[in-house]
């Protein structure tokens, strides 16, 4: 006779009762299905940008320029490092940085060069290189199959003429691991040849690209290798370039900022799958307590009643693999169809290890409790449920009540854990989609802004000389933006100009003081940083609060010290225009900032007084922008400054420094000095040529402070960083000041012209610019880019929180649809006593629409939480949007499951009552 | 006087190719007031007689026609209605709602109809059942013997016109199976209601004014006494 195993006892349930297993299969294969997906996209988020970088910079973690003082054994023996490949370098273009040279096979892994075009070279006289390289060489129009003749110097060679034929065109690199401390002949080989191509004279140089052993980093080589490497460079994937500085705990933490959206998004919808997977566990259970009664009476141990119907769920995990999988991997390709620039599509057969693993975990999880709860069943309890009667103790005795509505409610107080862990669900799914929606439209309206479509730049720049304003002659001026404005299909014309102006005052408030601190690295070295408000000065400010005693110290010691010979500077210039101009006040330089401003974009920024459009125009008023600049010390020894902070965000103890403004208030007044001048090319003490500034006119104007600003503000695109004087054209043309060419200059086209009909616009537009130097770019062809790819993303965000409500819904349904089907005696006897369909509704109604608002609530609440101010981990808060919609989801999700049953119930109701009194 | 009649009652259960006649050709009628007993031995369609005439099955052929209408001409929620007021049907499996508490699940054909409840009557009835001190407890903390006389007592709340009753003192002992029975006829007397009651006990058979014994479906005897 055959042994009678778990398995086929199991096997034989499923057979049986295939109906019934239908919920417990999809839930199992939905928990595949997003194990793989999940899986697929946080690894093609994370992996794909890995690969995109190693195109520029190799596979390689650290690179030895011409380490020659140290050996390979020596490099293998000290522990820090997996493989060492070689990079020959055997030449250099003359006159030029550019070098030819080859690899080993362990560098050609290593460096990962792919070809746009053609092929490797195979024998001397043949040559592959990166396009920039023949760009620089003046060879753009080469092509493969070309001969180029280059004249060649070998290391500590002779040059000599060589000619080669061009076989294949590289991908760029050389540019990526460029470093400032190379010398001549010691770059990356932009030029390769074959390992035949020799020079009689000379020798080569070999850089070393390494890979480090397990849980090695940069500074760990860097600070505790035994050799004495002269030049280590780290190789960031994470930045696509040199590093000089990484950790294993920042990789870590980029990795999962890549991968975050991805984690969270799976995390979340297994989760809510493993609660499906529990209650379809449960009620499949439920329907068998007989059975699980009777094993136990014949002798079952509470191992075998676990592993018995255990089995049923890892083998319909089996069955529902392969499809789970494929329906994945079909996800993942959309995915990354859809956004490219976000997660490539790499599957990978490792990645089946966390797949499977995930799964496993979700079933074995899920289907635990229920598992347990039903093996502890005492063979004969199985009417008397312990649990339900220790409940049921604190229950009150109706006397007139309406029976749908207390069998819910009672339904509710003697399971909560149903109600909650369907709460649950519909929580994690309103989470996600908070998170997701929040993400969406932060990406909407952060980027999303109104970019201009043509941009016209190069204009206005402050001397060296901190007083004084360039004027150029060839500057454009506002009747050529005006003409650029009437060109037909123009919308409008935005223009900023940021002129170099002065204030002056009797004494310098000390907002204006300049604090230079010092930052340091991690390879110890330190440099100054100087934290301060007035960023038109050069430098800093520190000058202007010298007093007599130390400035006579100063100048005592200008030719050694770099910064007193600065202040001496700056002091003697200013001393110089006072005497020339007859000021008495100190001359603090200052940024003016003159474009079209917008009073309802800028209101909320107002810290002060208000903005009046009118007395701006008329020239009697200015707005300032007055930041408060906090500084802290990192860890590492770098300072992070926020200048942006609006002021109800800034607590003192996160910061180490905070200078706050404590001068410029609304009704101060402002006394302008501009002083424009012309460069001119003049000889040093030593006779080099030294650019020389010679003021050429002088406006003085003043006006009253209107309104302080401060936080992000942004203007014409632009962000506002340090002190500036805010004026509109109107009124700096009242105040008589000199305008140079706009710094910057949007052009916004109407509509959406046609390509010719935008080739006519750009030739006008070009023919009014033309006249000056500024360059006039075309952003349309960008833009267009950034919208397809915004769009695409919306697309991928509508999309997957289409899903998740979709999981979600189905599981609501198929929960309550379970529900039903194990409780069909309870509504036969319901329908027996009298019931009607409405009545047999109203039993299923309250839990649901309890579940919809118990999970608004925690999401409601974490969404306000999040959105105040400091603790904000979104971006954006939305919630006069969020919160409606959120509201709206969870309704739709209890209508839906509300319909559901009713057309479930409508389906038992069709059925005789003895049929559903029989259903067990 | 006639309250409820059946007319060449017929059910199949069909499996496949084969078919099972539980209930076959049967036509009866049932006087009001009166105890009607149907026996026969197990498989012989006397649950099934009795979920066909109280309309909580339909029948493959034939009529039940009570107080002249055909009770499977009614929409489900006409029967619904009618279940509540005027029938009332104790099972042998109890079937009570388990998060209902014993005297909720007593009300519950009360409650369904939207009446206020016989406080006097009930306090009686559950007196008479001897559950007056187990009302507040839900049927999981009953015996078998309680949560049959719960049920007994669900059926009659309503006062309905015909209790029918499958087994009712199937699960208990003789003597409180006695007792019950003569309660529920102490019941029916007073409030003149029609008891259809099968059982295979010939003991419980014989306190009835009628007793049908079925044979394969068929009807093979009727003592034939319309009171």
């Amino acid at each position: 006779m055959k042994r009678l195993t778990m398995n086929h006892v199991a096997r034989a349930n499923i057979r049986v009762n295939r109906k019934a297993y239908i919920s417990l299969f999809l839930g199992i294969l939905l928990a595949v299905y997003l194990a793989t997906a999940t899986s697929l996209c946080a690894w093609g988020a994370v992996r794909g940008h890995e690969e995109e970088m190693a195109e520029r910079v190799g596979w390689g973690d650290m690179f030895l320029l011409d380490g020659e003082r140290v050996t390979d054994e020596q490099l293998r023996s000290c522990g820090f490092f997996r493989e060492i490949g070689h990079v020959t370098v055997n030449a250099t273009v003359e006159d030029s940085n550019i070098c030819a040279g080859y690899y080993d096979e362990t560098a050609d892994r290593l460096m990962n060069r792919t070809l746009k075009d053609g092929r490797l070279p195979e024998k001397a006289g043949e040559m592959a290189a990166e396009k920039s390289a023949l760009i620089r060489l003046g060879l753009e129009t080469s092509g493969v199959g070309d001969r180029l003749t280059l004249t060649m110097k070998p290391v500590h060679g002779v040059s000599e003429v060589r000619t080669f034929t061009l076989v294949g065109i590289l991908n760029e690199q050389t540019d990526y691991l460029d470093t400032y401390y190379e010398e001549e002949g010691m770059r990356f080989p932009a030029l390769l040849v074959s390992p035949e191509e020799k020079y009689d004279v000379g020798s080569a140089m070999v850089h070393r690209v390494l890979t480090y052993a397990p849980t090695i980093t940069y500074n760990q080589v860097t600070r505790n290798c035994p050799l004495e490497l002269i030049s280590p460079y780290g190789i960031s994937r994470e930045d696509g370039g040199v590093t000089f500085y990484d950790s294993g705990w920042d990789r870590a933490k980029r990795i999962w900022e890549r991968a975050i959206v991805w984690i969270v998004l799976g995390a979340a919808t297994l989760l809510s799958v493993c609660v499906g997977i529990t209650s379809a566990m449960e009620s499949l259970l439920s329907r068998k307590t007989e059975d699980i009664g009777m094993l136990r009476a014949i002798g079952a141990t509470r191992r075998q009643i676990r592993r018995i119907y255990g089995a049923e769920a890892w083998l319909l995990t089996l069955t529902a693999l392969p499809a789970g999988l494929i329906l994945g991997v079909l996800t993942a390709w959309i995915v990354s169809r859809i956004a490219p620039d976000s997660v490539a599509f790499l599957p990978n057969a490792w990645l089946l290890i966390p797949i499977l693993g995930l799964s496993a975990l979700c079933v074995f999880v899920a289907s635990r409790m229920p598992l347990v709860h039903a093996s502890r069943q005492m063979p004969m309890g199985v009417l008397r449920d312990t649990k339900l009667m220790r409940r049921a103790g604190k229950l009150r005795n109706h006397r007139i009540f309406r029976p749908d509505s207390l069998i819910a409610g009672r339904r509710i107080r003697l399971h909560p854990l149903r109600l909650l862990g369907a709460a649950g669900m519909i929580t994690l799914t309103l989470l996600s989609a908070l998170m997701l929606g929040e993400l969406a439209m932060g990406l909407n309206t952060e980027k999303g802004g109104n970019t201009p479509d043509y941009q016209i730049q190069g204009g206005a720049y402050a001397s060296d000389d901190s007083f004084v304003q360039i004027i150029e002659e060839d500057a454009m001026s506002r009747s050529d933006l005006e003409r650029i404005a009437a060109v037909p299909g123009v919308e409008r014309v935005g223009s900023v100009t940021e002129i170099q102006a002065n204030l002056l005052m009797d004494t310098i408030p000390e907002y204006f003081r300049t604090r230079n601190e010092y930052s340091t690295y991690d390879d110890g070295s330190t440099s100054e940083i100087v934290i301060g408000t007035l960023e038109g000065a050069w430098g800093g400010s520190e000058w202007l609060f010298l007093d007599d005693e130390e400035i006579a110290d100063a100048r005592a010691c200008r030719d050694e010290d770099y910064t007193a010979y600065y202040n001496m500077k700056c002091i003697d210039r200013m001393n110089g225009i006072r005497s020339e101009l007859g000021i008495t006040e100190s001359i603090v330089p200052v940024k003016v900032l003159v474009a079209d401003l917008d009073p309802e974009t800028l209101k909320e920024f107002v810290t002060d007084g208000r903005i009046n459009m009118e007395q701006l125009d008329r020239g009697e008023q200015a707005l300032v922008f007055a930041p408060t600049i906090c500084a802290r010390k990192e860890s590492s020894g770098g300072y992070v400054i926020d200048k942006w902070l609006p002021a109800g965000e800034i607590r003192d103890e996160e910061w180490d420094i905070i200078i706050r403004n404590d001068a410029f208030t609304a009704g101060t007044p402002l006394k302008l000095l501009e002083l424009a001048g012309k460069m001119e090319i003049a000889e040093d003490e030593s006779g080099f040529p030294e650019y020389r500034v010679n003021t050429t006119d002088h406006v003085r104007a003043e006006v009253t402070v209107g309104a302080v600003l401060s936080g992000p503000v942004r203007i014409s695109e632009y962000y506002q960083s340090g002190f500036t004087v805010i004026l509109s054209p109107k009124g700096a043309e009242a105040l008589g000041l000199k305008l140079p060419s706009p710094t910057y200059t949007g052009i916004w086209l109407e509509g959406n012209p046609s390509p010719e009909a935008e080739k006519e616009i750009e030739s006008e537009i070009s023919q009014i610019t033309m006249g000056s130097w500024m360059n006039l770019e075309n952003r349309r062809e960008l833009n267009r880019e950034y919208r397809l790819k915004k769009t695409r993303q919306m697309l991928l965000f509508a999309g997957l929180i289409l899903l998740f409500f979709a999981v979600s819904l189905f599981m609501q349904v198929s929960g309550a649809a379970r529900q039903i089907r194990s409780e069909t005696r309870m509504i036969g006897t319901l329908r027996a006593v009298g019931a009607d369909l409405k009545t047999l509704v109203g039993c299923y109604r309250l839990p649901v629409w309890g579940s919809a608002v118990v999970a608004l609530i925690p999401c409601a609440v974490f969404y306000i939480i999040t959105g105040i101010p400091g603790l904000r981990l979104f971006s954006k808060n939305h919630p006069a949007v969020m919160l409606p919609v959120l509201a709206a989801m969870a309704a739709c999700v209890a209508l839906a499951s509300v319909a559901g049953i009713r057309k479930r119930l409508a389906g038992v109701t069709r059925r005789s009552i003895v049929e559903n009194i029989r259903e067990l | 006087m006639e309250i409820i009649r059946c007319e060449n009652l017929s059910k199949i259960y069909r499996s496949g190719s084969a078919a099972v006649h539980a209930v076959d050709g049967v036509s009866l009628s049932f006087g009001q007031g009166s105890f009607t007993a149907v026996t026969g031995k197990s498989g012989s369609g006397k649950s099934t007689l009795l979920h066909l005439l109280s309309g909580l099955d339909r029948p493959t052929e034939g009529q039940v026609i009570y107080q002249e209408n055909d009770l499977f001409r009614y929409n489900e929620n006409q029967l619904s209605v009618l279940r509540r007021r005027r029938f009332g049907f104790v099972f042998q499996a109890y079937n009570l709602v388990r998060e209902l508490t014993a005297q909720e699940n007593i009300l519950l054909p009360v409650m369904l109809d939207h009446r206020k409840p016989d406080e006097e009557y009930l306090k009686r009835l559950t007196d008479m059942l001897g559950i007056d001190d187990r009302l507040t407890h839900l049927p999981g903390a009953l015996s078998g013997g309680q949560q049959q006389r719960v049920c007994i007592a669900r059926a009659l709340a309503n006062k309905p016109a015909i209790l029918f009753a499958d087994e009712p003192t199937g699960n208990l002992d003789g003597r409180t199976g006695r007792e019950v029975l003569t309660l529920m006829r102490t019941v029916s007397n007073e409030l003149g209601i029609t008891m259809i009651l099968v059982t295979h006990d010939t003991g419980v058979a014989e306190q009835a004014d009628r007793i049908i014994r079925l044979e394969d479906g068929r009807v093979a005897e009727d003592s034939g006494v319309m009171a």
